[in-house]
């Protein structure tokens, strides 16, 4: 066995071996806690068992989780954007019309498939009090079904949207054919 | 660094025998083998459950829509009432979970959207015929016709259905393909472009106006409360300052225009002695505030629910919002959320809300939004109930203790307005509010009162 080609297995097998290993660990759904690589930290429970500190029905909690998985970042207006987009699907006939119906639809919030619906809400964010704003009646989008983040959409459909409103990174908007 | 341990496993390999080495390694790829065909198997099950998940839901929802163009067709024969009832009962329930399952497959949103706004439709429809036919209301001819309409289309649609129930069966449709599908990127595939059809008979489907939540109508809703006039941007900026005076505003500025149900302009607003920044929503046609959205954290009460009420209506007034009554609240985050109700002539108008949301430490008003008086607020011209509040006191269960009586405008599912009695009481500790139709006597609705230390809550 010469040196070089020595080196050259031993590179290869450890890459072979992080891959498998890193594979394993996002089937098997492991985390391992590095401080610093994550900027929110993961508890063990889920963000359902995070105390709420407002009262409020577990509606109202099922629209912060995904508030706090697609606007986290956002200002208070586009958090009660985001959340009022949920609120228009469920009055409109052309979606599901539950509130956990209208998140759960399949492809349509990716927050939802990649797990980060499931992060624990800060406490110290506008979040509750987005949803709650949201759920009493407010809406800023007037009546938008649509939002994406025009940096990193993939769909072209979405471009042929009719743009209602931008805040922050979020574009909202409605079906070409009008107010539905 | 690697030299030092390749000459270390080179002296090493020298003192231990070849086949023992030949066996260890042996042993390590073994285990990633087994490791990795291991993995796969997991995947493919998981593959598998979600398969089988989205053919129970095709299958369920063909079924369903089997049953909904069965029922469709006979409702039009039947004759006595209760088979009636009974059958449209049916297709209410049928259709909605046809549309519960559609909405558990993996299509996009754009190709049954229409789909599921039809099948939405067909079973809110139904349900509002079934409520009208038990009170004894007859189904027109208009709705015959419409009963027609839906049915040629869910022959149309259990067509579709069949075939891709077919294509399941022999194995041409999978369903990872459809979900990897993107918005536009369609293939001639037999079985994609059946699922593609799904979205094509409903080309023509413009919808249905009929009495209730989802019906065409809703979403065509003019304001009531607002004239033609249409504002400037200056204008409407002047009426900022004098709804929060001129002195203490440090800015306004212009957003643009946000046209969709609402031709609006948008504002960004802070104040003097605020850090808020407000977002402030004006109608544009008469300049009136529609909508202002500002969060704060408030830390500590400092003034009570009944302050706060009163410094929500002052602000109202401002507004030239004038002549109306607080009903419910809900603290949340010592923020108070107050809901408030025009009243014309001691007749409160549900349908015509405002809500304020005021800071319990400083009274500050966070946000306000005005869509249910901006949308209905007219001058009511028949207020007259036919009823004496005597005979609908009569309608009431005898149970309950009644606390407080009046009239009340309010809003149906379809937003009509009914006249109605209210009644407010109390049965076995729970408390309840009761409505009498003021015009026919029916009772209309019944809502629970949940009472928690943050305020009240209606169902």
């Amino acid at each position: 066995m010469k040196a070089y080609n020595f080196k050259k297995y031993t590179v290869f097998l450890c890459v072979l071996g992080i891959l498998i290993f890193s594979l394993y660990m996002s089937v098997n759904n492991i985390n391992i806690n590095i401080p610093g690589l994550y900027a929110a930290k993961e508890t063990k429970a889920s963000s359902l068992a995070t105390k709420n500190p407002s009262t409020g029905s577990d509606v109202t909690m099922l629209l912060a989780r995904l508030i706090n998985g697609e606007a986290r970042g956002e200002p208070y207006e586009g958090q009660v954007c985001v959340a009022a987009v949920v609120l228009n699907r469920v009055k409109s006939a052309e979606f599901p019309n539950t509130l956990s119906g209208v998140i759960y639809q399949k492809g349509q919030f990716t927050c939802v498939t990649d797990g980060q619906f499931n992060k624990p809400i800060d406490t110290k964010s506008t979040i509750y009090k987005a949803a709650k704003e949201a759920m009493n009646g407010s809406d800023p989008t007037n009546g938008a079904l649509f939002f994406y983040n025009a940096k990193t959409t993939k769909s072209k459909w979405l471009f042929t949207l009719k743009t209602v409103k931008v805040v922050g990174s979020h574009t909202f908007a409605v079906s070409p054919g009008g107010k539905k | 660094m690697i030299e030092k341990i390749e000459s270390s496993i080179i002296r090493w390999k020298r003192k231990t025998n070849p086949k023992v080495l030949g066996i260890i390694f042996f042993c390590i790829f073994g285990f990633f083998t087994i490791f990795s065909m291991e993995m796969t198997n997991n995947f493919k099950r998981q593959k598998q459950l979600v398969q089988d998940e989205y053919n129970r839901s095709m299958y369920e929802m063909t079924g369903y829509i089997k049953n909904v163009d069965l029922n469709l067709s006979k409702i039009q024969i039947i004759t006595d009432k209760s088979l009636k009832i009974t059958t449209l009962a049916d297709i209410w329930r049928q259709s909605n979970l046809a549309k519960e399952n559609l909405a558990n497959l993996p299509i996009i949103q754009n190709n049954m959207g229409k789909t599921s706004k039809y099948l939405t439709q067909v079973s809110d429809f139904s349900f509002s015929l079934m409520k009208s036919v038990s009170r004894d209301k007859p189904i027109t001819e208009e709705q015959y016709k419409e009963i027609k309409m839906l049915n040629t289309s869910s022959t149309e649609l259990l067509k579709v259905c069949n075939n891709i129930f077919d294509d399941l069966n022999t194995g041409r449709l999978k369903w990872d393909e459809v979900a990897k599908l993107g918005n536009e990127q369609l293939d001639e595939d037999v079985a994609i472009s059946d699922i593609q059809s799904i979205a094509k008979t409903f080309v023509e489907y413009e919808g249905l106006i009929y009495d209730g939540a989802y019906s065409n109508h809703i979403t065509d809703l003019k304001p009531k409360s607002l004239s033609e006039t249409v504002v400037t941007e200056e204008q409407a900026k002047t009426n900022i300052m004098t709804i929060f005076g001129e002195e203490s505003v440090e800015y306004v500025n212009y957003k643009g225009e946000n046209t969709n149900q609402l031709q609006l302009l948008e504002f960004e607003l802070k104040l003097k002695d605020s850090a808020n920044i407000r977002e402030i929503y004006m109608t544009k046609n008469d300049g009136k505030l529609y909508l202002m959205i500002s969060d704060k954290t408030v830390t500590e009460q400092k003034i009570t629910v009944d302050n706060a009420k009163e410094l929500g209506k002052n602000f109202l007034k401002g507004m030239g919002i004038d002549n109306v009554t607080d009903t419910y609240y809900i603290i949340t985050d010592n923020l108070v959320t107050i809901n408030y109700a025009a009243i014309q002539d001691t007749v409160i108008l549900y349908p015509d809300l405002v809500k304020v949301k005021i800071a319990l430490d400083n009274g500050e008003i966070c946000s306000v939004e005005t869509g249910g008086y901006t949308y209905n607020h007219v001058n009511r011209d028949n207020l007259l109930p036919k009823l004496s509040i005597e005979d609908a006191e009569k309608k009431v269960n005898k149970s309950i203790k009644i606390e407080s009586k009046n009239l009340a405008l309010i809003p149906t599912e379809s937003k009509r307005e009914l006249l109605v009695y209210e009644f407010k009481g109390a049965i076995e500790q729970k408390k309840c509010i009761v409505y009498i139709n003021a015009l026919t006597g029916e009772e209309e609705n019944i809502l629970m009162i949940i009472e928690t230390p943050n305020g009240t809550l209606t169902m």
